[in-house]
């Protein structure tokens, strides 16, 4: 899995990819949109992560080009432009997925995973995960062959985990995880608590290990 | 009271009717006063014709006094020392047309040939009255004539003089910032209104410039703060998953990475109420309001069964607003938001669509600022910490999509009420 990191800022690139690495990901980086072309014109991508605030240019621009070498490549876009125009405008140009600054890494390493899914079809559908087995495409999760009854926030909060695993997601970052903008930063958290409570409780009660660990009440981490 | 205004061409007509009416009376006047000097003088004329001749008929015959209608003469013994000739108008039948005619009467006295004569002498003064009267009519008519031409000219040149003063003022009122619509020229011969066009365009010149050089600031201080945050927010992130902090770091380092966060969100509430104020949403729709409600509750359901909250629907099917879907969306999230995070623990909150009104209802303790503050920004309650902002899209978005928001708290029920047409 080859990814390519289109962006100007070499912090946030040294970020994205140190933590993508992390995750089994190879990244490769390009600062500008000379060198971003250069390097798709040389090398496959299978994902490109693209800014679109560029020093020599709109990113945007640089879709047709991904698409022409590789047209199933996928495409992010990750910018500071957070307008429904600037969305629209960027996911009819042909990118899959947009996501806009600031992030959390948690989120952009879901997004990109669930891409990745989503772009295998018919094949293996199946993550394994401990003792846990999650059917992604019946968005099922199974527990030493016990199936769990799990809501649809829940579900999502579990595969969001395991996506991050041994990782520590914060509060607000599961919260705009799976309810965005419905949610303020500054909003009670306290459902959330709750939300991992039943999770623990529907994991242990089909036997499975209780691999969430709360830390200092700042957020959770799904330990493997 | 509000001040009566009247337009400056028919106050320029009053003022003109005004000076008319005084100039006019103040030339009849004199008119007539010339009339009077004229008649007096003619019939003065005739009366000093008459003198003559009876002075001359009295040299010749001095016994032989006349008499007749017009002029009596009778013989005095002296003149009276003294005197003056006597003049009086009086009215008298007149034996040819048989009826009352104004005739003059002059008393004087004469001495012929040593010898002193009373004379009386009458004369018909009527055509002279008649001719002080035509003045008047004359005068009036004339006064009527400039009159009607006065308002004739006013409803004329209204049309043709304040034409490009009309279209300089349609301009200023139709007038939208930050709308690159090119502005349609208007020509005009004159001066006051050239220069009034000068002025106005000078003025739009420069306030479009302040505006974009303060939306770009806005834009890029919004958009390019993004990406500091976002390297802020991603390494205190990273620090916080490593485990070798102890307890009281983490917590300092979970407040700068709170803070982050909030800043990040600040940023993009505030671009986003820029760009509602620059009208940036122009996908006016019809839309049908009840779908998108139950798409919103469903989204923060289990958010709402945390508090135990409960949400009482009764939406009318045919209620519908005229608005960017975009603003609906926000505008839904940020009342049901407010609503959720406002609302005790165990208590309902209602959403009701009916007619042409849309409410939403929650109990919760009355706000400690006066209700009318509920939309300003950054206004909050004390003990939140949310960002102040989300009443005050709300508003802005009412506002610009031409709906009315009333909130009312009663029976310790915060209430919001949206109208608008259907």
């Amino acid at each position: 899995m080859k990814l390519l990191i289109v962006e100007d800022k070499k912090e946030l690139v040294a970020d994205i990819s140190a933590y993508l690495a992390d995750n089994g990901f190879i990244s490769e980086s390009a600062f500008t949109l000379e060198e971003a072309r250069n390097k798709i014109s040389m090398y496959e991508y299978d994902l490109v992560i693209l800014d679109l605030g560029l020093p020599d240019g709109d990113g945007l621009s640089l879709i047709p080009v991904i698409r022409e070498k590789k047209p199933e490549t996928l495409i992010l876009i990750l910018t500071a432009r957070d307008s429904l125009d600037a969305k629209v405008e960027g996911l009819n140009k042909g990118a899959d997925d947009y996501i806009t600054k600031p992030f959390h890494k948690a989120e952009l390493n879901a997004r990109i995973r669930s891409m990745l899914r989503r772009k295998i079809s018919g094949g293996n559908q199946i993550l394994r995960e401990d003792d846990l087995i999650i059917d992604l495409d019946a968005r099922q999760v199974k527990v030493n062959e016990n199936l769990l009854e799990l809501t649809r926030k829940e579900y999502d909060l579990l595969l969001f985990f395991v996506y991050n695993k041994d990782r520590l997601l914060t509060k607000e970052t599961i919260a705009e995880h799976l309810w965005g903008d419905h949610i303020d930063q500054a909003d009670n958290f306290d459902f959330i608590y709750n939300h991992i409570k039943n999770l623990r409780r529907k994991l242990s009660k089909a036997g499975g290990r209780d691999n969430i660990r709360s830390l200092y009440g700042m957020g959770y981490t799904f330990v493997t | 009271m509000r001040k009566k205004r009247f337009n400056l061409l028919s106050k320029a007509l009053f003022f003109y009717l005004v000076l008319t009416l005084v100039t006019v009376l103040i030339g009849a006047l004199i008119l007539q006063r010339e009339a009077d000097k004229h008649m007096h003088r003619i019939l003065e004329n005739r009366f000093r014709h008459r003198e003559h001749w009876i002075e001359r008929v009295l040299e010749k015959t001095p016994d032989k006094l006349h008499r007749s209608k017009h002029t009596s003469v009778t013989e005095l013994a002296e003149i009276p020392s003294g005197f003056e000739p006597v003049y009086s108008d009086t009215l008298l039948n007149n034996e040819y047309t048989q009826r009352e005619q104004i005739y003059r009467k002059k008393i004087t006295y004469l001495e012929v040939n040593g010898r002193a004569y009373k004379l009386e002498m009458i004369n018909d003064a009527d055509e002279l009255y008649r001719f002080r009267d035509d003045v008047f009519h004359i005068v009036l008519p004339v006064l009527f004539v400039l009159v009607a031409a006065l308002f004739l000219a006013n409803y004329l040149l209204s049309g043709y003089l304040l034409d490009p003063f009309r279209k300089i003022l349609k301009q200023m009122a139709t007038y939208k910032i930050g709308q690159a619509v090119p502005v349609e020229p208007i020509r005009t011969s004159t001066y006051e209104f050239d220069k009034l066009k000068q002025l106005y365009e000078t003025m739009r010149c420069r306030i479009e410039s302040d505006y974009f050089q303060l939306k770009e600031y806005t834009e890029n201080m919004s958009h390019e703060l993004q990406t500091p945050l976002s390297i802020i927010q991603n390494k205190s992130e990273s620090l916080l998953t490593t485990t070798d902090l102890d307890e009281e770091h983490m917590r300092s380092l979970k407040t700068i990475y709170d803070e982050t966060v909030q800043l990040s969100r600040l940023g993009k509430a505030l671009n986003l109420i820029t760009r509602i104020e620059n009208q940036e949403f122009q996908n006016i729709q019809n839309l049908p309001t009840g779908p998108v409600i139950e798409d919103h509750i469903d989204r923060v359901k289990e958010m709402a069964d945390m508090k135990s909250i409960i949400f009482n629907k009764e939406l009318d099917e045919s209620h519908s607003l005229q608005i960017d879907p975009g603003l609906l969306d926000i505008m839904l999230r940020n009342l049901i938001k407010n609503a959720i995070r406002n609302a005790p623990g165990g208590t309902s909150i209602e959403v009701r669509t009916t007619g042409s009104t849309m409410e939403f209802i929650n109990e919760g303790e009355p706000a400690d600022f006066p209700e009318e503050k509920i939309f300003d920004r950054f206004r909050k309650g004390s003990g939140q910490h949310t960002l102040g902002l989300g009443l005050a899209i709300v508003r802005r978005i009412c506002e610009i999509s031409g709906l009315e928001i009333v909130y009312r708290y009663v029976d310790g029920k915060h209430r919001f009420m949206i109208s608008g047409e259907q």
